[in-house]
């Protein structure tokens, strides 16, 4: 009897603590990054979520690049280019580039890429349908011109997520290697996805720009924020993407880990309808709302400080950016007497909806404004809902006032503007992320802008567009940029800068140690 | 017996083309897939084409329609995510998620039943208290707490297992296994403690009421007399008889520990299905999760008809007719 239970004690103890040697994952030469989403597709046209597209920009090349903590323009698979007219764009392309399986890229596979990104059932690369074509210049293969259909200043921008695929081996291959088995011309080279478990990349030795510093690289997702953090802590991470607000002061008390941030280029803000008879039409009642919520105070209580208050919704990136603009002041004496100068002393009934799993802090964000809200007099309520649910509200431009984030590719103030403050527009393609807000003022002014040919015209008219929708119509309330937070171990000395695009950059990146 | 398990399969066709139903159905109300996938820049127009190509444009018995056709065809449709065929990314995933429960429903059983012997045998002593205290928590604890408090207590402050993941695997044909090496075991032994606590808990608690409740019978009072070892008499006599409950429940535990092992799969990031099904709910991946969902309904099927089939070795005395 004492003896089987003896055994059976022995057993439970032994199980517990069945290795006791410290687990040991130093590493040379070699990265592992902890990242806060899996890869969705290593099909370079199948997502434009930034988890999919930042390992993209490590296999594949784009046109023209955008390197460094500014973003700047650099030659990739093109060595120079210029804007012919409004509608034509010359690429000179580089020479003796070869793909990662051996052949030689030519214009042919820009080409082949462009059509690939065209087809709305596997790509989500819809600005790809501005292309019109892709030709060689005077039977010269290494120039080639790309015409869009409309006049679109913003085009070479996006050339940046236009990664181009080896022609040959993406129709001679099943559908299913292709999206699985990537075969660029990047600084990195594929070896292995296991789906929702890592990423394998190796250093393309042969890249046109010298081998990349860091050798292997492993990718590993860790969706839940707890444990992201606790591999880091027990050093089987290098990297880490995503360093959850309520971890904050755990990462930067630990002496082994050190903290990266910078702003990154999604902004949050604020969308509210002006439809025929609402309260919300008069822009008084608008800049009224806008005055009475404490922007300060949201980010030093619900994001710790780690966001950066802005009195635009598009970054100092974006074309059109106008420094100028100034936020109205948060004066809630002020917003009670413009609603009592609108007609609204006693205020309106009005529900705030936002996703609540999306954006950092959404629904408490949600909450205080509903609270700053009811501080001047407004009957203001919250509904927040999943993201799966939200963006049908926001497409089908059903709420009246909802929060939306927003991070451009274009660059561009007509851009966005387009997508965001322009009319809904089903015939001509405008406000398709714009609920229910319009003016026929900056609708104009936004159909205006594209036409515009002169470059220094055409930024001075998007500033001016900028400040009218801020200023003067109340467009969005801005909020905020939200912060990109990264750890790394500090013993590894991992010389790493983010990049305003939130990517992780590979070939940016190295081991000093 | 075999009319039986062929009556039991069709109702499992049954169940399975009930939930498949149910899927559509609700899928009208979970938001729409097509946002997701075409690109935040797309035009109306775009979605509008998409929605067309997809089929999503029909009302949803109409698509349910065209699912069960292609079902019986053998093909459960396209990831709407990575276009990537559903099966495939399931099967693909399986091998860790079996893995995990089967080795969390391995730990719950040996534990379990030796734990609710032993407490049976000797009710007031203080590990029996012990043990019935714990059991309490293991049933009540929530399992990300557990999971968590596990990786504070054995990865971060003792510095013994890893945090996530599966470690080294082995491919085997299409399976990728953990347990063939040390450090793939060693990834495994805290979900599979986390995942396997509250059947561990349960199995406790059951042994422990069957295995008292068989000692008072008669013929245990007779083979205490008769002056048989103890060994014999707990485990040859006492022990066999209690199983039955047990057996079911471990059944029963076992297809619920492959079809929901979402929470602990999502602490953990082990890279199994249960992790695809909840970002396909996340990402309105509707063909992955209808083909989720009716290949669980027959796993679930397939293990209760194991452990139906399991009672008649246990207990000749049960038959079906």
């Amino acid at each position: 009897m004492s003896r089987t239970k003896l055994l059976l004690v022995a057993a439970v103890l032994a199980s517990l603590m069945l290795s006791l040697g410290t687990v040991a994952y130093t590493s040379n030469g070699e990265l592992v990054v902890g990242v806060d989403a899996a890869p969705e597709t290593m099909d370079p046209r199948g997502s434009l979520a930034d988890s999919t597209m930042m390992w993209m920009g490590n296999i594949f090349d784009p046109l023209v690049q955008k390197v460094g903590p500014e973003g700047e323009f650099a030659p990739g698979l093109a060595t120079s280019w210029e804007r012919i007219d409004q509608l034509t764009w010359r690429f000179h392309l580089r020479k003796g580039v070869r793909f990662h399986n051996g052949n030689p890229f030519t214009w042919e596979d820009v080409q082949f890429s462009f059509e690939r990104m065209k087809d709305p059932k596997r790509s989500e690369h819809s600005w790809a349908n501005s292309v019109d074509s892709v030709e060689t210049v005077n039977g010269d293969p290494w120039v080639i011109d790309i015409t869009t259909k409309e006049p679109t200043a913003s085009f070479v921008h996006q050339v940046k997520i236009g990664f181009i695929v080896d022609k040959e081996s993406t129709l001679s291959r099943t559908p299913e290697e292709v999206i699985q088995y990537p075969i660029g011309t990047g600084a990195y080279k594929f070896v292995e996805w296991i789906k929702g478990s890592y990423l394998e990349l190796e250093a393309n030795e042969d890249y046109w720009e010298g081998p990349p510093p860091i050798k292997n690289v492993t990718v590993k997702p860790i969706i839940e924020p707890s444990t992201r953090f606790a591999a880091l802590v027990t050093g089987e991470i290098d990297l880490m993407m995503g360093v959850p607000l309520q971890m904050l002061e755990a990462v930067q008390n630990n002496p082994k880990l050190v903290m990266i941030t910078r702003p990154s280029r999604r902004a949050i803000f604020l969308g509210l309808s002006n439809e025929q008879g609402l309260p919300t039409s008069n822009v008084k009642v608008r800049k009224a709302m806008y005055m009475a919520i404490n922007e300060e105070e949201i980010i030093e209580v619900i994001l710790r400080g780690q966001a950066t208050i802005v009195s635009q919704i598009v970054d100092p990136e974006t074309s059109g950016y106008n420094a100028d603009i100034e936020r109205f002041p948060y004066d809630q004496e002020r917003a009670k007497e413009l609603l009592i100068e609108a007609g609204y002393p006693d205020g309106f009934k009005i529900t705030l909806q936002c996703p609540n799993d999306r954006y950092v802090k959404d629904e408490q964000i949600g909450q205080a404004v509903v609270k700053y809200l009811q501080e001047v007099g407004i009957d203001a309520e919250l509904d927040a809902m999943p993201k799966a649910n939200y963006w049908g509200l926001i497409s089908g431009h059903e709420t009246k006032f909802w929060m939306l984030g927003w991070m451009n590719e274009s660059h561009s103030v007509a851009q966005v503007f387009s997508d965001l403050v322009h009319s809904p527009s089903y015939e001509k393609g405008y406000g398709g992320w714009n609920s229910t807000y319009g003016d026929p003022e900056l609708d104009k002014l936004i159909e205006e802008s594209k036409l515009i040919q002169d470059r220094e015209e055409s930024l001075e008219a998007l500033r001016e567009l900028n400040r009218i929708a801020m200023e003067e119509k109340v467009a969005y309330i801005p909020l905020h940029l939200q912060q990109q937070l990264y750890a790394t171990q500090k013993d590894k000395s991992i010389n790493f800068i983010p990049r305003p695009d939130r990517w992780i950059f590979l070939k940016e990146i190295a081991i000093e140690g | 017996m075999f009319a039986y398990i062929i009556r039991r399969v069709i109702q499992g066709i049954g169940v399975a083309l009930l939930v498949s139903f149910l899927c559509f159905f609700l899928f009208q109300y979970v938001g729409d897939p097509v946002l997701t996938m075409v690109g935040k820049n797309a035009t109306p127009k775009q979605m509008e084409e998409v929605r067309k190509l997809l089929g999503l444009d029909k009302p949803y018995y109409i698509q349910y329609l065209v699912f069960v056709k292609n079902a019986l065809h053998g093909d459960f449709g396209k990831s709407y995510t990575n276009d990537l065929p559903v099966f495939t990314l399931i099967i693909e995933r399986a091998p860790a998620t079996i893995e995990l429960a089967t080795f969390a429903m391995f730990i719950a059983t040996v534990f379990g039943i030796s734990l609710g012997v032993i407490v049976s045998l000797n009710r007031a002593s203080v590990l029996s208290r012990f043990v019935m205290a714990g059991s309490l928590l293991g049933i009540s604890l929530p399992t990300f707490l557990i999971g968590l408090l596990l990786i504070l207590v054995f990865s971060v402050i003792l510095q013994a297992l890893p945090v996530f993941g599966r470690g080294d695997v082995t491919q085997i044909g299409f399976w990728r296994t953990g347990l063939l090496t040390f450090n793939g075991i060693k990834h495994l032994i805290l979900p599979a403690f986390t995942l396997g606590m509250y059947e561990m808990a349960l199995i406790v608690r059951l042994t422990r009421a069957e295995v008292s409740e068989v000692l008072e019978e008669d013929y245990i009072r007779t083979a205490w007399a008769k002056g048989l070892p103890s060994r014999i008499v707990i485990f040859k006599h006492a022990l066999r008889n209690s199983l039955i409950p047990v057996v079911t429940m471990i059944g029963l535990g076992l297809g619920e520990l492959i079809a929901f092992a979402t929470i602990t799969e999502t602490i953990f990031q082990w890279p199994g299905m249960c992790r695809l099904f909840l970002s396909s709910i996340y990402g309105n991946d509707y063909p992955v999760i209808v083909a989720y969902i009716v290949l669980m309904a027959f796993v679930i099927l397939f293990i209760n008809l194991t452990v139906d089939v399991f009672y008649t070795v246990l207990n000749p005395k049960i038959q079906y007719d």
